[in-house]
């Protein structure tokens, strides 16, 4: 909300004050850079000449659209949203610019917002064309949102019958499967099993090649403490120093392999979710360019 | 600003123009490219290319100048704005370190102009090419080359100067990553060839006592200490010793190469 509040700051404070007489021909350059990718040129175009947004409502929606989609291209996602979310449903571009808003907000983690953004849209009269994209996009966002029953309201629209969605509606459905069939790994067993063989808490959590590295960077600190101890005694100065090496690396042993369990978490969620983000993304690429 | 000098009134033009020579290249750029987009003419279109060239070179921008010379329409080009076009082309490539780019758009330019004799305004920048590739035949030719285009006894004195500096004695001699590869077996040694006697030593001392620590250990009883620390820590070290010296031969050898370069630069382009 606080972002939200400094993105509308930032564009009133550098555009508006600007205002400046603006022609269709400027709008026509405007289209023409934008669609030689020349996104650069495109913001500085409007940062030097902006028109009165009151005056000429076909005119802002054609430039909200041109900024809106150069932010986009530019990975400038919020600020993409905010443009993209002020076209008017007359607009030629509206039903494009409310698929590209909810991408926006969905790829900025705002899930409720771009499921609002969507259902809003589900309403009006235009979104019959489109049902089948909407119900792949919110069923997509449920998912992100790990509302399973939601999905399932969504997912029972789908008809697998149009080449744009069927594949991620297909994978939207793998990753639901995935997601439910999924067995949490738990930190508690990993330092556990690191506290019994050191580097097995993190062969657990799935990383194999730092669990053996761990197993012999303390195995090698134990053996060479236990030479020491059995050759020179326990208060010798090379015991006492290959001891408490040992024990360092034994104690930091088990506690990377309960973080191990949160990083594999972590990991996990955001390749689920790369792959949701990726299928509600890419029908909406394919049908309105 | 050195583009394409034309008999034609520019007054399409002001405005980019003035944005340019007030040093507001970014918008200056996007004005010519305005020109661009309404222009009628291809020469209107050619001259705003080459003026956005100028504004993305002065913006250190040169990958983006080298773009944007892509979309001058060759065909519509006199020969002496054909080879005005390449000395642009060699030269943004050449500033944005794309050396095999440059010796490329200069293969083309003497393909596509039949009067070579116009490419004599491109040797400078084919010396500095082909110097950058360590093709020094190629650049000596075209430096001679070069000498050639002034009269006596500039010239004389330019070719005398050339001779010398492309002697087989005052090439650049470039460390050969064989030898190093041989070398680095022993540590430091290496660092040595490539010319980095104080870390080479400190190399080779580190690695043998290491070495001695490990060989005291084992010799005193202390098999698995011995063995794990000093052939573990050893390994490190060798090994690492290996990628380092490779590092530092590179280093050096650019290095030769950018003194030899620059000694190349100022004899050619003294006044």
């Amino acid at each position: 909300m606080k972002k939200s509040f400094f993105i509308v700051l930032f564009c009133k404070l550098f555009f508006l004050p600007c205002v400046s007489q603006i022609t269709r021909n400027d709008v026509d350059f405007a289209f023409y850079l934008f669609e030689g990718r020349k996104f650069d040129e495109v913001i500085l175009l409007f940062n030097q000449k902006m028109p009165d947004l009151k005056e000429n409502a076909s005119l802002k929606d054609s430039i909200n659209y041109i900024l809106g989609m150069t932010h986009y291209y530019r990975k400038e996602l919020d600020k993409s949203a905010y443009y993209l979310s002020k076209i008017s449903k007359t607009s030629v571009f509206y039903d494009k610019s409310v698929f590209f808003t909810a991408l926006d907000y969905a790829h900025l983690s705002e899930y409720t917002m771009a499921q609002t953004v969507l259902e809003n849209y589900s309403t009006t009269k235009f979104s019959s064309k489109y049902d089948q994209l909407l119900a792949v996009e919110l069923a997509g966002l449920a998912l992100l949102k790990r509302d399973f029953e939601l999905f399932d309201r969504h997912a029972k629209k789908f008809k697998f019958d149009q080449y744009y969605y069927s594949n991620s509606q297909n994978q939207l459905l793998d990753v639901r499967k995935t997601l439910s069939n999924h067995r949490p790994k738990s930190p508690a067993v990993a330092g556990l099993l690191s506290a019994v063989v050191p580097g097995a808490g993190k062969v657990y959590a799935g990383q194999i090649g730092e669990g053996i590295a761990a197993f012999l960077t303390v195995g090698s600190l134990a053996a060479i403490t236990a030479e020491n101890w059995s050759k020179n005694g326990l208060s010798n100065w090379k015991t006492i120093t290959f001891g408490t090496l040992c024990s360092i690396f034994y104690i930091g042993n088990i506690y990377g392999s309960v973080a191990s369990v949160k990083v594999y978490r972590n990991q996990f969620n955001d390749k689920q979710n790369h792959i949701i983000l990726l299928s509600i993304h890419l029908p909406v690429r394919a049908l309105f360019e | 600003m050195p583009c394409l000098s034309s008999a034609q009134e520019f007054s399409t033009f002001d405005r980019a123009d003035s944005l340019y020579f007030a040093g507001d290249f970014a918008r200056a750029a996007l004005e010519y490219e305005r020109v661009i987009f309404e222009s009628e003419t291809p020469d209107d279109f050619n001259i705003a290319i080459f003026r956005r060239v100028q504004c993305f070179k002065q913006m250190q921008q040169f990958d983006k100048a080298s773009a944007e010379l892509q979309r001058i329409r060759l065909f519509t080009l006199n020969p002496d704005q054909t080879v005005e076009f390449y000395y642009e082309r060699i030269l943004c490539h050449y500033l944005n370190s794309a050396f095999n780019a440059a010796l490329g758009a200069v293969e083309e330019m003497y393909f596509n102009v039949a009067d070579s004799s116009l490419c004599n305004a491109t040797l400078i920048l084919q010396v500095l090419v082909y110097n950058e590739l360590q093709q020094w035949d190629q650049a000596k030719q075209a430096a001679l080359a070069y000498a050639r285009t002034f009269s006596s006894p500039e010239r004389e004195n330019m070719e005398a100067a050339i001779h010398e500096l492309y002697a087989k004695k005052n090439l650049p001699r470039l460390k050969k990553k064989s030898v190093a590869q041989v070398l680095a077996f022993v540590p430091g040694l290496a660092h040595m060839y490539a010319g980095y006697w104080l870390e080479g030593s400190v190399s080779l001392l580190l690695n043998a006592a290491v070495l001695a620590f490990g060989v005291y250990e084992v010799l005193n009883g202390y098999y698995i200490t011995g063995y794990l620390l000093g052939a573990g820590t050893l390994s490190a070290t060798y090994f690492g010793g290996f990628s380092r010296s490779y590092h530092l031969l590179q280093k050096r050898n650019y290095e030769r190469i950018r003194v030899f370069n620059n000694q190349v630069k100022k004899e050619l382009l003294a006044p």
